[in-house]
Protein backbone atom coordinates (compact mmCIF):
# COMPACT_ATOMS: atom_id res chain seq x y z
CA UNK A 1 0.00 0.00 0.00
CA UNK A 2 1.23 3.18 -1.34
CA UNK A 3 -1.37 5.58 -0.79
CA UNK A 4 -1.68 7.20 3.35
CA UNK A 5 -2.95 10.24 4.05
CA UNK A 6 -1.10 12.50 6.73
CA UNK A 7 0.98 14.37 4.16
CA UNK A 8 0.59 18.46 4.26
CA UNK A 9 -0.77 19.45 0.65
CA UNK A 10 -3.08 18.05 -1.98
CA UNK A 11 -3.03 14.71 -3.54
CA UNK A 12 -1.42 11.25 -2.61
CA UNK A 13 1.45 11.03 -0.33
CA UNK A 14 4.45 8.34 -0.15
CA UNK A 15 4.07 5.76 2.66
CA UNK A 16 7.09 6.13 4.30
CA UNK A 17 6.61 3.03 6.39
CA UNK A 18 6.67 0.59 3.45
CA UNK A 19 9.78 2.38 1.87
CA UNK A 20 11.54 2.02 4.68
CA UNK A 21 11.21 -1.55 4.78
CA UNK A 22 11.70 -1.99 1.24
CA UNK A 23 14.70 0.06 1.01
CA UNK A 24 16.29 1.10 4.69
CA UNK A 25 18.14 -1.75 3.96
CA UNK A 26 19.70 -1.30 0.84
CA UNK A 27 20.40 2.65 1.73
CA UNK A 28 22.14 1.55 5.21
CA UNK A 29 24.32 -0.99 3.23
CA UNK A 30 25.00 2.11 0.39
CA UNK A 31 25.88 4.18 3.20
CA UNK A 32 27.70 1.92 5.26
CA UNK A 33 30.07 1.08 2.02
CA UNK A 34 30.39 5.00 1.20
CA UNK A 35 31.20 5.70 4.81
CA UNK A 36 32.75 2.81 6.42
CA UNK A 37 30.95 3.07 9.49
CA UNK A 38 27.77 0.70 10.61
CA UNK A 39 26.67 2.39 13.18
CA UNK A 40 26.94 6.02 11.84
CA UNK A 41 25.41 4.19 8.50
CA UNK A 42 22.10 3.17 10.59
CA UNK A 43 22.04 6.99 12.32
CA UNK A 44 22.40 8.45 8.44
CA UNK A 45 19.22 6.16 7.37
CA UNK A 46 17.60 6.95 9.95
CA UNK A 47 18.15 11.08 9.22
CA UNK A 48 17.29 10.47 5.67
CA UNK A 49 14.01 9.04 5.96
CA UNK A 50 13.09 11.38 8.99
CA UNK A 51 13.68 13.62 6.23
CA UNK A 52 11.45 12.22 3.84
CA UNK A 53 8.76 12.22 6.48
CA UNK A 54 9.39 15.73 7.23
CA UNK A 55 9.30 16.87 2.94
CA UNK A 56 6.79 14.16 2.18
CA UNK A 57 4.64 16.98 0.81
CA UNK A 58 6.78 17.79 -1.99
CA UNK A 59 7.73 13.85 -2.85
CA UNK A 60 4.22 12.14 -4.61
CA UNK A 61 5.88 9.09 -6.07
CA UNK A 62 6.89 5.91 -5.65
CA UNK A 63 9.87 5.97 -8.08
CA UNK A 64 10.69 9.75 -7.13
CA UNK A 65 10.87 9.11 -3.25
CA UNK A 66 13.48 5.98 -4.01
CA UNK A 67 15.67 9.03 -6.17
CA UNK A 68 15.11 11.62 -3.21
CA UNK A 69 16.34 8.86 -0.57
CA UNK A 70 19.55 8.20 -2.42
CA UNK A 71 20.05 11.96 -2.98
CA UNK A 72 19.64 12.26 0.61
CA UNK A 73 21.68 9.88 1.39
CA UNK A 74 24.60 10.61 -0.89
CA UNK A 75 24.55 14.56 0.95
CA UNK A 76 24.11 13.20 4.44
CA UNK A 77 27.18 10.97 3.73
CA UNK A 78 29.20 13.02 1.65
CA UNK A 79 28.95 15.71 4.79
CA UNK A 80 29.81 12.97 7.16
CA UNK A 81 32.83 12.43 5.18
CA UNK A 82 34.15 15.71 5.15
CA UNK A 83 33.15 16.32 8.99
CA UNK A 84 35.18 12.89 9.45
CA UNK A 85 38.12 14.28 7.83
CA UNK A 86 37.97 17.30 10.01
CA UNK A 87 37.82 15.15 13.05
CA UNK A 88 41.00 12.58 11.50
CA UNK A 89 43.41 14.43 13.90
CA UNK A 90 41.15 12.37 16.85
CA UNK A 91 43.89 9.32 17.68
CA UNK A 92 41.97 6.29 17.65
CA UNK A 93 43.35 2.96 19.15
CA UNK A 94 42.46 1.00 16.10
CA UNK A 95 40.62 -1.67 17.69
CA UNK A 96 37.19 -0.17 17.59
CA UNK A 97 37.03 -1.34 13.96
CA UNK A 98 37.01 -5.25 15.69
CA UNK A 99 34.50 -4.31 18.20
CA UNK A 100 31.40 -5.24 15.69
CA UNK A 101 31.04 -8.68 15.91
CA UNK A 102 32.42 -10.85 12.95
CA UNK A 103 34.77 -9.54 10.80
CA UNK A 104 34.46 -9.54 7.45
CA UNK A 105 38.25 -8.81 5.48
CA UNK A 106 36.83 -8.87 2.02
CA UNK A 107 33.83 -6.64 2.96
CA UNK A 108 36.27 -4.36 4.82
CA UNK A 109 38.42 -4.56 1.83
CA UNK A 110 35.93 -3.21 -0.17
CA UNK A 111 35.22 -0.54 1.97
CA UNK A 112 38.52 0.82 2.52
CA UNK A 113 39.35 0.45 -1.23
CA UNK A 114 36.00 3.10 -1.87
CA UNK A 115 37.44 4.69 0.89
CA UNK A 116 40.50 5.15 -0.93
CA UNK A 117 38.77 6.64 -4.07
CA UNK A 118 37.13 10.23 -4.55
CA UNK A 119 33.53 10.33 -2.99
CA UNK A 120 31.94 11.13 -6.26
CA UNK A 121 33.59 8.17 -8.19
CA UNK A 122 32.27 5.46 -5.20
CA UNK A 123 29.18 7.36 -5.13
CA UNK A 124 28.51 6.88 -8.93
CA UNK A 125 30.36 3.12 -8.66
CA UNK A 126 27.94 1.92 -5.88
CA UNK A 127 24.58 3.68 -7.49
CA UNK A 128 25.01 1.91 -10.41
CA UNK A 129 26.21 -1.61 -9.09
CA UNK A 130 24.84 -1.45 -5.71
CA UNK A 131 21.56 0.27 -6.22
CA UNK A 132 21.06 -0.99 -9.38
CA UNK A 133 20.22 3.21 -11.03
CA UNK A 134 20.86 3.49 -14.44
CA UNK A 135 23.52 5.73 -15.50
CA UNK A 136 21.43 8.36 -16.93
CA UNK A 137 19.25 8.13 -13.25
CA UNK A 138 22.78 7.92 -11.65
CA UNK A 139 23.66 11.22 -13.96
CA UNK A 140 20.18 12.79 -12.35
CA UNK A 141 20.41 12.12 -9.09
CA UNK A 142 24.36 13.41 -8.37
CA UNK A 143 23.16 16.67 -10.69
CA UNK A 144 25.95 15.59 -13.39
CA UNK A 145 26.13 15.33 -16.78
CA UNK A 146 25.71 11.14 -18.19
CA UNK A 147 29.62 12.19 -20.02
CA UNK A 148 30.27 13.21 -16.25
CA UNK A 149 28.85 9.99 -14.81
CA UNK A 150 30.37 7.96 -17.71
CA UNK A 151 33.75 9.74 -16.70
CA UNK A 152 33.79 8.99 -13.26
CA UNK A 153 32.46 5.35 -13.50
CA UNK A 154 35.57 4.90 -15.62
CA UNK A 155 37.91 6.45 -13.57
CA UNK A 156 36.99 4.68 -10.47
CA UNK A 157 36.38 1.61 -11.50
CA UNK A 158 40.12 1.95 -12.48
CA UNK A 159 40.84 3.30 -9.34
CA UNK A 160 38.91 1.06 -7.05
CA UNK A 161 40.28 -2.05 -8.81
CA UNK A 162 43.71 -0.88 -8.25
CA UNK A 163 43.12 0.32 -4.52
CA UNK A 164 41.10 -3.18 -4.12
CA UNK A 165 44.07 -5.46 -5.26
CA UNK A 166 46.66 -3.38 -3.59
CA UNK A 167 44.82 -4.49 -0.32
CA UNK A 168 44.12 -8.05 -1.43
CA UNK A 169 47.94 -8.19 -1.55
CA UNK A 170 48.80 -6.68 1.53
CA UNK A 171 50.45 -3.68 0.20
CA UNK A 172 48.53 -1.12 1.48
CA UNK A 173 45.77 -0.10 4.20
CA UNK B 1 43.16 -12.49 -30.16
CA UNK B 2 45.13 -9.97 -28.17
CA UNK B 3 41.71 -8.15 -28.16
CA UNK B 4 39.58 -10.65 -27.40
CA UNK B 5 41.35 -11.55 -24.35
CA UNK B 6 41.46 -8.06 -23.15
CA UNK B 7 37.42 -7.82 -23.83
CA UNK B 8 36.89 -11.12 -21.59
CA UNK B 9 39.17 -9.42 -19.06
CA UNK B 10 37.33 -6.57 -19.04
CA UNK B 11 34.15 -8.33 -18.63
CA UNK B 12 35.52 -10.68 -15.85
CA UNK B 13 36.29 -7.35 -14.03
CA UNK B 14 33.30 -5.89 -14.26
CA UNK B 15 31.28 -8.73 -12.77
CA UNK B 16 34.18 -9.04 -10.04
CA UNK B 17 33.21 -5.26 -9.42
CA UNK B 18 30.02 -5.79 -9.54
CA UNK B 19 29.71 -8.84 -7.01
CA UNK B 20 32.21 -6.98 -4.35
CA UNK B 21 29.94 -4.11 -4.72
CA UNK B 22 26.72 -6.06 -4.54
CA UNK B 23 27.98 -7.70 -1.29
CA UNK B 24 25.42 -7.49 1.51
CA UNK B 25 26.24 -5.55 4.44
CA UNK B 26 25.50 -6.02 7.86
CA UNK B 27 23.59 -2.82 9.55
CA UNK B 28 21.66 -3.02 12.14
CA UNK B 29 18.32 -0.54 11.25
CA UNK B 30 15.87 0.96 13.89
CA UNK B 31 12.07 -0.01 14.09
CA UNK B 32 10.36 2.80 11.55
CA UNK B 33 8.13 4.35 14.98
CA UNK B 34 11.88 5.38 15.79
CA UNK B 35 12.32 7.41 12.60
CA UNK B 36 8.80 8.88 12.41
CA UNK B 37 9.98 10.09 16.32
CA UNK B 38 12.91 11.31 15.21
CA UNK B 39 11.31 13.28 12.14
CA UNK B 40 8.29 14.52 14.77
CA UNK B 41 11.02 15.78 17.37
CA UNK B 42 12.76 17.58 14.22
CA UNK B 43 9.47 19.11 13.34
CA UNK B 44 8.93 20.74 16.79
CA UNK B 45 12.24 21.74 17.29
CA UNK B 46 12.24 24.05 14.43
CA UNK B 47 8.40 25.15 15.27
CA UNK B 48 9.99 26.17 18.93
CA UNK B 49 13.26 27.63 16.79
CA UNK B 50 10.90 29.36 14.38
CA UNK B 51 8.95 31.18 17.57
CA UNK B 52 11.63 32.07 19.74
CA UNK B 53 12.96 33.93 16.29
CA UNK B 54 9.38 35.53 15.52
CA UNK B 55 8.86 36.19 19.27
CA UNK B 56 12.63 38.29 18.89
CA UNK B 57 11.65 39.83 15.89
CA UNK B 58 8.43 41.30 17.48
CA UNK B 59 10.54 42.39 20.76
CA UNK B 60 12.72 44.10 17.90
CA UNK B 61 10.38 45.45 15.91
CA UNK B 62 8.88 47.24 18.83
CA UNK B 63 12.04 48.54 20.16
CA UNK B 64 13.11 50.30 16.23
CA UNK B 65 9.65 51.07 15.84
CA UNK B 66 9.72 53.01 19.74
CA UNK B 67 13.48 54.73 18.24
CA UNK B 68 12.26 55.46 15.35
CA UNK B 69 8.99 56.61 15.90
CA UNK B 70 7.50 58.88 13.02
CA UNK B 71 10.24 57.34 10.15
CA UNK B 72 8.94 53.85 10.51
CA UNK B 73 9.05 52.91 6.70
CA UNK B 74 12.08 51.50 6.73
CA UNK B 75 11.48 48.19 4.54
CA UNK B 76 14.16 46.23 3.15
CA UNK B 77 12.58 44.80 -0.36
CA UNK B 78 14.33 41.44 -0.20
CA UNK B 79 13.18 40.74 -4.09
CA UNK B 80 14.60 44.30 -4.97
CA UNK B 81 17.04 45.08 -7.99
CA UNK B 82 19.97 45.85 -5.97
CA UNK B 83 23.23 43.65 -5.46
CA UNK B 84 24.04 42.63 -2.07
CA UNK B 85 26.74 43.99 0.04
CA UNK B 86 28.21 42.66 3.07
CA UNK B 87 26.29 44.58 5.02
CA UNK B 88 22.89 44.08 3.66
CA UNK B 89 23.88 40.87 1.38
CA UNK B 90 20.41 39.04 1.62
CA UNK B 91 20.15 39.96 5.80
CA UNK B 92 16.69 39.43 5.08
CA UNK B 93 14.30 37.02 3.42
CA UNK B 94 10.96 38.21 2.43
CA UNK B 95 7.85 35.44 3.12
CA UNK B 96 5.66 34.99 1.20
CA UNK B 97 2.70 34.55 3.34
CA UNK B 98 3.34 37.92 5.18
CA UNK B 99 5.89 37.43 7.30
CA UNK B 100 9.36 38.78 7.54
CA UNK B 101 11.81 36.26 8.57
CA UNK B 102 15.22 37.49 9.86
CA UNK B 103 18.51 35.29 8.76
CA UNK B 104 22.31 35.65 8.97
CA UNK B 105 23.95 37.46 6.32
CA UNK B 106 27.06 37.21 3.87
CA UNK B 107 30.52 38.13 4.91
CA UNK B 108 32.51 40.25 2.87
CA UNK B 109 33.19 36.92 1.00
CA UNK B 110 30.03 37.45 -0.85
CA UNK B 111 30.92 41.38 -2.27
CA UNK B 112 31.98 40.96 -5.92
CA UNK B 113 35.49 42.33 -5.06
CA UNK B 114 36.46 39.10 -2.91
CA UNK B 115 38.18 36.01 -4.57
CA UNK B 116 35.22 33.81 -3.56
CA UNK B 117 32.69 36.96 -4.77
CA UNK B 118 34.50 37.74 -7.99
CA UNK B 119 34.11 33.66 -8.90
CA UNK B 120 30.86 33.48 -8.60
CA UNK B 121 29.80 36.66 -10.12
CA UNK B 122 32.52 35.56 -13.54
CA UNK B 123 30.80 31.81 -13.38
CA UNK B 124 26.63 32.27 -12.50
CA UNK B 125 26.43 36.22 -12.45
CA UNK B 126 25.79 38.75 -9.55
CA UNK B 127 24.93 37.76 -6.48
CA UNK B 128 21.56 37.99 -5.97
CA UNK B 129 20.67 36.63 -2.60
CA UNK B 130 23.08 35.13 0.13
CA UNK B 131 22.00 34.01 4.14
CA UNK B 132 22.96 31.08 6.15
CA UNK B 133 19.50 28.94 6.74
CA UNK B 134 20.74 26.13 9.41
CA UNK B 135 24.15 24.99 9.05
CA UNK B 136 24.33 25.54 5.16
CA UNK B 137 25.30 29.14 3.74
CA UNK B 138 22.97 29.55 0.49
CA UNK B 139 23.15 31.66 -2.49
CA UNK B 140 21.36 32.84 -5.44
CA UNK B 141 22.42 34.11 -8.81
CA UNK B 142 21.00 36.03 -11.30
CA UNK B 143 22.63 34.20 -14.63
CA UNK B 144 25.33 35.45 -17.22
CA UNK B 145 24.35 36.35 -21.06
CA UNK B 146 25.32 32.54 -21.70
CA UNK B 147 24.40 30.64 -18.39
CA UNK B 148 21.29 30.76 -16.51
CA UNK B 149 21.45 32.00 -12.20
CA UNK B 150 22.20 29.23 -9.56
CA UNK B 151 21.28 28.28 -6.30
CA UNK B 152 24.72 27.35 -4.62
CA UNK B 153 24.88 25.49 -1.26
CA UNK B 154 27.88 25.46 1.24
CA UNK B 155 27.33 22.85 4.01
CA UNK B 156 29.17 23.41 7.02
CA UNK B 157 31.05 21.07 8.81
CA UNK B 158 32.12 23.01 12.13
CA UNK B 159 31.47 26.24 13.83
CA UNK B 160 33.56 28.07 12.49
CA UNK B 161 32.40 28.17 9.53
CA UNK B 162 29.08 29.32 10.49
CA UNK B 163 30.75 32.59 11.05
CA UNK B 164 29.63 35.40 8.73
CA UNK B 165 33.28 36.53 8.28
CA UNK B 166 34.67 32.65 7.76
CA UNK B 167 35.98 32.15 4.17
CA UNK B 168 33.92 29.90 1.85
CA UNK B 169 36.14 28.65 -0.68
CA UNK B 170 34.24 28.84 -4.04
CA UNK B 171 35.00 25.10 -4.90
CA UNK B 172 33.23 23.67 -1.85
CA UNK B 173 30.20 24.60 -3.06
CA UNK B 174 27.49 22.57 -4.33
CA UNK B 175 25.82 24.41 -7.32
CA UNK B 176 22.25 23.43 -8.66
CA UNK B 177 21.51 25.59 -11.96
CA UNK B 178 17.87 27.14 -12.07
CA UNK B 179 15.42 24.98 -14.16
CA UNK B 180 14.53 27.85 -16.22
CA UNK B 181 16.34 30.75 -17.95
CA UNK B 182 17.27 33.55 -16.25
CA UNK B 183 18.43 34.55 -12.50
CA UNK B 184 17.13 32.72 -9.54
CA UNK B 185 15.73 35.05 -6.69
CA UNK B 186 15.04 33.73 -3.02
CA UNK B 187 11.33 34.75 -1.49
CA UNK B 188 11.42 33.11 1.42
CA UNK B 189 12.45 30.02 4.00
CA UNK B 190 9.58 27.21 4.64
CA UNK B 191 9.05 26.84 8.42
CA UNK B 192 10.96 23.65 7.96
CA UNK B 193 14.49 25.17 7.29
CA UNK B 194 14.86 22.92 4.67
CA UNK B 195 13.15 24.04 1.54
CA UNK B 196 13.64 27.48 0.16
CA UNK B 197 11.08 29.32 -2.17
CA UNK B 198 12.25 30.72 -4.90
CA UNK B 199 11.23 32.45 -8.10
CA UNK B 200 13.13 31.40 -11.67
CA UNK B 201 11.82 32.74 -15.65
CA UNK B 202 8.65 34.28 -13.75
CA UNK B 203 7.67 30.65 -11.45
CA UNK B 204 7.31 29.95 -7.86
CA UNK B 205 9.11 26.70 -7.02
CA UNK B 206 10.67 25.07 -3.97
CA UNK B 207 14.16 23.81 -3.59
CA UNK B 208 15.17 21.04 -1.22
CA UNK B 209 18.18 21.95 0.73
CA UNK B 210 18.72 18.25 1.12
CA UNK B 211 18.40 16.62 -1.92
CA UNK B 212 19.25 19.93 -4.21
CA UNK B 213 16.61 19.80 -6.14
CA UNK B 214 13.51 21.69 -7.26
CA UNK B 215 9.74 20.92 -7.50
CA UNK B 216 6.85 22.39 -7.86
Amino acid sequence: MLVSSGARGIGVAVNWEVLYEEHGPSIAGYLAKLIDDAEAASDLTQETFARAIRASGTIRERGAARAWLYRTATNLAIDHRRRRAILAFVPFSGLERHERGAFDVEADQVRTALRSIPVDQAVALLLLYQSGFSRSEVADLVGASEETVKSRLARGRKNFMAAYRRLERGLAR
Amino acid sequence: MTEQNELLQDVAEEDELRRLLRARERVALTGFPAVRMRAERAAAAMRVRTGFAGAVLVVVALVAGLQLASRSRVLVPASGSVAPTPSASAAVATDTSGGTSQYVGCGSWSAATSPTGARFTASYGEIRNCLRVGNDWLLTTLGTTSSRGVIAVYRCGDAACLQPDADHPFDDWRITPAPGPGGVTLLGVDPDGRHVRVSNSGRQMLFDLDSLTFSG
